[in-house]
C-alpha cells in the first residue's frame, strides 16, 4: 500500500527539474538565443500593444464561488435518510425553486453574492516528499454579476492546518505568508445562463458534460447541479429543473434538517463519492444554497483523517444592486 | 519610441528576466514535450516577451506571465496534432519498456492514473506538482480567478486521487501490473 499522497508520488515523476536546467541560461544555445531575440526588430508602435483582455471567469456557465463563514454543519445524525426520501426532499425544492422571484440581473443591474470558502490546498515545496503541507484558507467573496460586466473582490482569512504535523512543516519552509493580497477581477458580462430548464434535456446535457472527468459519472453530476446553483443567474425554471435532476442522481440521501456554518436551518442532502461525502444545504422556504462542504470519509484516497473538512462554501447574501460597488 | 534603435533599458531589463526564468520556463516546455520542441518553445516565449516588454509585470508575476504565453505557445504548437502530452507517452514507453518492479510500475501507476483525467485537469494539476505554483499564482497562469482555480486545483487533485487509488487497488487485484495499466490506458482511450 503506497502511504504518500497522490501529489507527491506524481511530483515525484517530473521528467526533468528545475534544479538541473538553472545553467541553460548560460549555455552557448541560451546565450545565442537571447542575442538573436534582442537584435530582433520590435513591430511598429500601433502594434506593439496588445489589447489586454479582461481577465474572465474561466469556466463558462459554472462557478466559481461559494462561500462559507462556517464550518462545518452539525448533522443530526447522518445517513438516516434514503435516496428516496432525499427524490421527494428534492422535487419539493424544485416547486419551491420554480415559484421564486428571478434574480436575474436587467440592463444597469448587478446579481451580487457574498460567500466565504475554503478548499483544501496541499504545497509541493522544493524538500520534497515529507515536506508538503495542507492547509485551508478561507476565502470572504464578494461577486457582481451583470449583463455589462462585474467585478469579484475576494480578500483571505486565517489559515487552518489539517494537523499540527502540517504546521510544523509550514514552519520549516520558513513560515511563507498563506494570506493573499485582496484581489480585484473585473469581469466579463454575464450572460444568461446556459442550460435548459427540461428536466430531461436538463439531465441528457449535464451527463454528457459529466462525461470524462473521472470515473464517477453520477458524482460528477451532483458536482454540476451545485455549479449551476451557485453564483449564478438562474431563472427559477432552470433551478427547479436542477433540482429535478438531482431527485435522479443515484446514491444522494437526504440528510435531514440541519444548521449550517451561519447558524441558518436548512435541508441537507449528500452523496458519497470515492472517500468524500459532498453535502449541499438549502433554505427550504426558498430553494436557495445556504452552504456546501466535503468532509472525508474512512479509507478515502488522500489520507485524511475521518472527519476532516476538506472543504466548504458558504452563501450568506444574495440579491440584486444597482451598481457594481453596492450592497444589499 | 520602439523602432529600430537600440535601448539599453529595455535590453537591461528583458537580460535580467531572461536570466532569472529561462530554466523554469525551459522547465516546464521539457516537462511537456520533446526536448527539440521545448526549445523552440522557450525561444517563441521570450520572444513574445522582448515584443511585449511594456505588459510584462514585475516580481514573480513576471514568472507566471511567460507561463501564460508558454502555455499558449505550447498549445498552438499541439494545435493539428491533437495528441495527448508527451509526458504521458514518455511515462507509458518507460512501463513498456521496463518490466522491473519498484519505480518503474510505480510510474506506471502515475501515469495510468493521469491518463484519466480530463486535460484541463491534467494541466492544473501539473502545474500544482511540477511547477510548484499556488492557486493564485495558477488563476494568473491559466486567466480565471482565484476562486475558480482553487475549487478546479482542488477538484483536480480529488479526481487525480481517485484514479489512483482505482489502479493501485487493480495492481493490487491483478500481479501483472503491465496488463493492468494497458487496460487503464485503454479506457482513455475512447474519449
Amino acid at each position: 500500500m503506497n502511504t504518500e499522497t497522490p501529489l507527491v508520488r506524481l511530483e515525484r515523476f517530473a521528467p526533468v527539474s528545475d534544479d538541473d536546467l538553472t545553467r541553460e541560461a548560460q549555455t552557448p544555445a541560451g546565450r545565442a538565443l537571447l542575442q538573436r531575440i534582442v537584435t530582433t526588430p520590435l513591430p511598429s508602435a500601433r502594434t506593439q500593444r496588445a489589447p489586454r483582455g479582461r481577465a474572465r471567469l474561466a469556466l463558462p456557465a459554472l462557478a466559481v464561488a461559494v462561500a462559507a463563514v462556517a464550518l462545518a454543519v452539525t448533522f443530526s445524525s447522518g445517513g438516516h435518510g434514503t435516496e428516496s426520501a432525499a427524490a421527494a426532499t428534492l422535487r419539493k425544492a424544485a416547486g419551491v425553486a420554480r415559484r421564486q422571484t428571478p434574480l436575474v440581473p436587467g440592463p444597469g443591474q448587478y446579481l451580487y453574492t457574498k460567500s466565504v470558502d475554503a478548499y483544501m490546498a496541499t504545497t509541493v515545496p522544493a524538500g520534497g516528499a515529507g515536506t508538503e503541507y495542507s492547509v485551508l484558507v478561507p476565502h470572504v467573496r464578494e461577486v457582481w454579476l451583470g449583463p455589462d460586466g462585474g467585478r469579484l473582490y475576494e480578500t483571505s482569512g486565517k489559515a487552518r492546518f489539517l494537523t499540527a504535523q502540517d504546521r510544523e512543516r509550514w514552519i520549516a519552509a520558513g513560515s511563507p505568508s498563506l494570506a493573499e493580497h485582496a484581489a480585484e477581477t473585473p469581469l466579463d458580462a454575464t450572460k444568461p445562463l446556459d442550460l435548459p430548464s427540461d428536466p430531461d434535456a436538463l439531465y441528457a446535457r449535464l451527463r454528457d458534460d459529466a462525461k470524462g472527468h473521472g470515473n464517477s459519472l453520477d458524482g460528477e453530476m451532483f458536482t454540476l447541479v451545485g455549479d449551476s446553483l451557485r453564483e449564478t443567474s438562474a431563472t427559477p425554471a432552470q433551478r427547479a429543473a436542477l433540482f429535478q435532476v438531482a431527485a435522479r442522481i443515484p446514491g444522494v440521501e437526504l440528510v435531514g434538517s440541519v444548521k449550517d456554518s451561519a447558524g441558518r436551518t436548512g435541508i441537507a442532502v449528500a452523496r458519497e463519492d470515492h472517500g468524500v461525502r459532498s453535502t449541499l444545504i438549502f433554505d427550504p422556504e426558498t430553494s436557495a444554497l445556504l452552504s456546501e462542504e466535503d468532509v472525508a470519509l474512512p479509507g478515502n484516497p488522500y489520507g485524511y483523517e475521518t472527519g476532516t473538512l476538506v472543504g466548504y462554501a458558504t452563501y450568506l447574501e444574495q440579491a440584486i444592486v444597482d451598481s457594481e460597488t453596492a450592497t444589499p | 519610441m520602439a523602432g529600430t534603435s537600440r535601448d539599453p533599458n529595455r535590453e537591461h531589463r528583458f537580460t535580467a528576466l531572461y536570466d532569472a526564468h529561462y530554466h523554469r520556463i525551459l522547465g516546464y516546455a521539457r516537462r511537456r514535450c520533446s526536448a527539440d520542441d521545448a526549445f523552440d518553445v522557450v525561444a517563441e516565449t521570450f520572444t513574445v516577451a522582448w515584443r511585449r516588454l511594456d505588459d510584462v509585470p514585475h516580481d514573480e508575476h513576471a514568472l507566471y506571465w511567460l507561463y501564460a504565453t508558454a502555455r499558449r505557445v505550447l498549445a498552438n504548437h499541439r494545435r493539428g496534432e491533437r495528441r495527448r502530452a508527451s509526458l504521458i507517452d514518455a511515462l507509458e514507453s518507460n512501463a513498456s519498456a521496463a518490466v522491473t518492479p519498484g519505480s518503474s510500475s510505480e510510474a506506471r501507476t502515475v501515469a495510468a492514473a493521469l491518463a484519466q483525467l480530463r486535460e484541463e485537469d491534467r494541466e492544473l494539476l501539473l502545474l500544482v506538482a511540477w511547477e510548484g505554483l499556488e492557486p493564485a499564482a495558477i488563476a494568473e497562469v491559466v486567466r480565471c480567478s482565484r476562486n475558480a482555480a482553487r475549487i478546479r486545483v482542488h477538484r483536480a487533485r480529488r479526481r487525480f486521487a481517485q484514479a489512483l487509488a482505482a489502479v493501485d487497488a487493480d495492481l493490487k487485484r491483478d500481479a501483472r501490473p503491465g496488463h493492468v495499466v494497458a487496460t487503464t490506458l485503454g479506457l482513455e482511450e475512447r474519449r
